[in-house]
């Protein structure tokens, strides 16, 4: 039996975003480019809006980026969506995401990318950008984190890409980080064999809240089991 | 103690202000200690504009006094911005890099080795040099057109920038002006990043070149940036209050004849590029201001969403950075008689469909740092946002 897999992946093909997405169990037209530049991506391959009464259309959108050679993205701004992709089976499951920020450099609370994923041994990826916050793991409520990378290495507008492998035999997961920091030199965090215990393998759906304050870039994402 | 207005021959190296854009007034107070005020020249009121050269000070260590100037501040919020290479980049030193108290604000700045000639301002200046080298890695380009708005009082040739596809005649019309407050150079950068938007090679680019021509002043005040005025509040009046009736400056005069006839008649949406004052509630942020015209304030509240919506830039642009009638120093109105500012005066013009000042500071925008850089990525911001604004016009 195959494994399900979710995958977003975002890249140039003439003035439009193909995406391919591997589902095993269900079928998604890989030759599809399901999103369109300047277009809400609400509606297509499974996202929603996570609330009703939140309802920007503008929140989510596919769009070139100007500083990442044109390449496209999802960009997110006060966004509230979900996509509740099929569970993932097996004893091996891998989250990776691309991710860029926009932030500004005072100190304000409540400015956060939380990237939510059901039943995944480590609740959410966040973003909070201020002194006590930065790139890392959070508890589910937006409220307390396991900072992997400080505020202050985390550079605005620049890619990392981030990767949790989730071995539910060892029930322990891999988290790895890549990109540049706020100096410009290399950024690259591991932290292996983060221990968790879990008695419902698997993860099922996914949810991405982000502030107003803080622009989200989205260039890849994907969820697989392996 | 001797104030020295151009030129400073101190010890084994030298404090200037004689090239383009330069202004201070210098003095030594010690052997290493160097003291700045701002030359206000015809300005009438308080105002913070240096700029200044050090040359032969390699390997040591110098300590600045800018003073303030009738108790309102001479030092931006990040600090002095410094150049090494002449003028051609800037960075600013750093908000921890200085001191400052109710007389003066005070840096230190170690030279190193290769330090021959090192910049300070209290901006990022941009003077003509800086244009030509913008142009000049557009040359030949057959969409830029460059020509001579008018001659400036001084006698200089006023540059006038045409952008216009030679083959026809667009549809719609922006124009631009900058430096009609001589000092506000952070708004160049603005403009290089409107001018890189329309010139790429990206689909708004190319929308822009297919469908828009563009009128740009890119020095409204020619001889206050050559010569390195305040130029804000000039004596008996600065170029911003001179889009009235009584007109005194030909650049102006050459503007308020030039644009509506080249216009003619097409939509036409116009930018007056500037900065504010340096530090407060209303001034480390980005402000569209609404036009006296109120026909005009729909059209600003949906261009500044656009620009939010798909702007990629450094700085943050939000809708609540309009500046409505009535509030901060919006707050001319229609009873004070015809607008005598730029974006005023072309509101009022019947084809206008978008005209607003835009007010950058000059180092802080509600925590967003403004650096050459991202002032041009806002500029290329306010360049994507035109072609959604003007799809959405009503067609001419």
């Amino acid at each position: 039996m195959k494994k399900p897999t979710v995958t977003l992946s975002a890249f140039l093909a003439l003035g439009v975003l193909s995406m391919s997405s591997l589902r095993a169990d269900y079928t998604v037209p890989i030759a599809d480019p399901p999103f369109s530049l300047g277009k809400s991506i609400i509606g297509i391959e499974g996202w929603e809006h996570r609330v009703d009464a939140h309802k920007n259309e503008d929140a989510a959108r596919l769009a070139r980026v100007r500083w990442d050679e044109g390449r496209p993205a999802i960009i997110l701004s006060g966004a509230s969506i979900k996509n509740d992709f099929p569970k993932t089976e097996g004893s091996k499951a891998r989250v990776s995401l691309r991710v860029a920020f926009l932030f500004p450099q005072a100190n304000i609370e409540l400015q956060q990318f939380r990237l939510l994923i059901g039943g995944a041994p480590f609740p959410e990826i966040v973003f909070q950008s201020n002194k006590d916050g930065g790139l890392g793991i959070g508890d589910g409520t937006g409220r307390k984190m396991d900072v992997l990378v400080p505020y202050s290495e985390v550079k605005s507008r620049s890619y990392y890409t981030i990767t949790v492998l989730v071995d539910y035999d060892q029930m322990a997961y891999d988290v790895t980080i890549s990109g540049v920091k706020a100096d410009g030199s290399p950024l690259n965090f591991e932290r292996k064999g983060v221990g968790f215990e879990s008695t419902n393998p698997g993860m099922q759906g996914m949810a991405i809240i982000t502030a107003n304050s803080v622009r989200s870039y989205i260039s890849q994402l994907s969820i697989e089991s392996l | 103690m001797i104030l020295l207005p151009l030129s400073s021959a101190l010890a084994d190296y030298s404090v200037t202000t004689d090239f383009p854009g330069g202004n201070a007034m210098i003095e030594q107070s010690g052997e290493d200690t160097i003291r700045i005020t701002p030359d206000l020249r015809d300005t009438t009121t308080a105002w913070f504009y240096w700029y200044v050269a050090v040359k032969g000070a390699e390997g040591k260590t110098l300590h600045f006094e800018v003073q303030r100037v009738a108790g309102e501040s001479s030092m931006g919020a990040r600090g002095p911005g410094v150049s090494v290479d002449g003028g051609k980049t800037w960075k600013w030193l750093g908000s921890d890099a200085f001191k400052e108290d109710d007389k003066k604000a005070e840096f230190s700045y170690t030279f190193g080795p290769q330090d021959k000639d090192v910049r300070f301002s209290v901006g990022m200046p941009y003077v003509p040099e800086n244009l030509t080298q913008f142009l000049s890695a557009h040359k030949g380009n057959p969409f830029l057109q460059q020509k001579v708005l008018t001659k400036s009082s001084k006698g200089r040739d006023v540059p006038l920038l045409i952008f216009s596809n030679p083959a026809r005649k667009a549809p719609y019309t922006v124009a631009i002006t900058a430096r009609n407050h001589a000092c506000e150079m952070m708004g160049s950068y603005v403009l290089e990043g409107i001018m890189e938007g329309l010139l790429a090679e990206d689909a708004q680019g190319k929308w822009l070149r297919d469908n828009v021509d563009f009128f740009i002043v890119p020095f409204a005040d020619y001889d206050g940036v050559a010569d390195g005025d305040q130029g804000k509040n000039r004596a008996p009046h600065d170029h911003n209050r001179d889009y009235g009736d009584e007109t005194i400056y030909p650049e102006i005069a050459a503007i308020k004849a030039q644009l509506p006839a080249w216009s003619a008649g097409r939509p036409l949406v116009f930018f007056d590029l500037h900065d504010p004052a340096l530090k407060g509630e209303y001034f480390e942020t980005l402000f569209f201001l609404e036009n006296l015209n109120e026909s005009l304030n729909a059209p600003l509240e949906r261009f500044v969403s656009l620009v939010e919506r798909d702007g990629q830039g450094l700085i943050r642009v939000s809708p609540n950075m309009i500046m409505k009638h009535g509030t901060g120093y919006n707050k001319k109105t229609s009873e004070d008689g015809p607008p005598l500012h730029a974006s005023g005066w072309a509101g009022q013009l019947p084809n206008a469909i978008l005209s607003t000042t835009v007010e950058l500071a000059y180092a802080n925008v509600s925590g967003y740092e403004v650096t050459a850089e991202s002032a041009r990525e806002l500029g290329r911001d306010m360049a994507w946002a035109l072609v959604p604004f003007l799809q959405e016009s009503k067609k001419p």
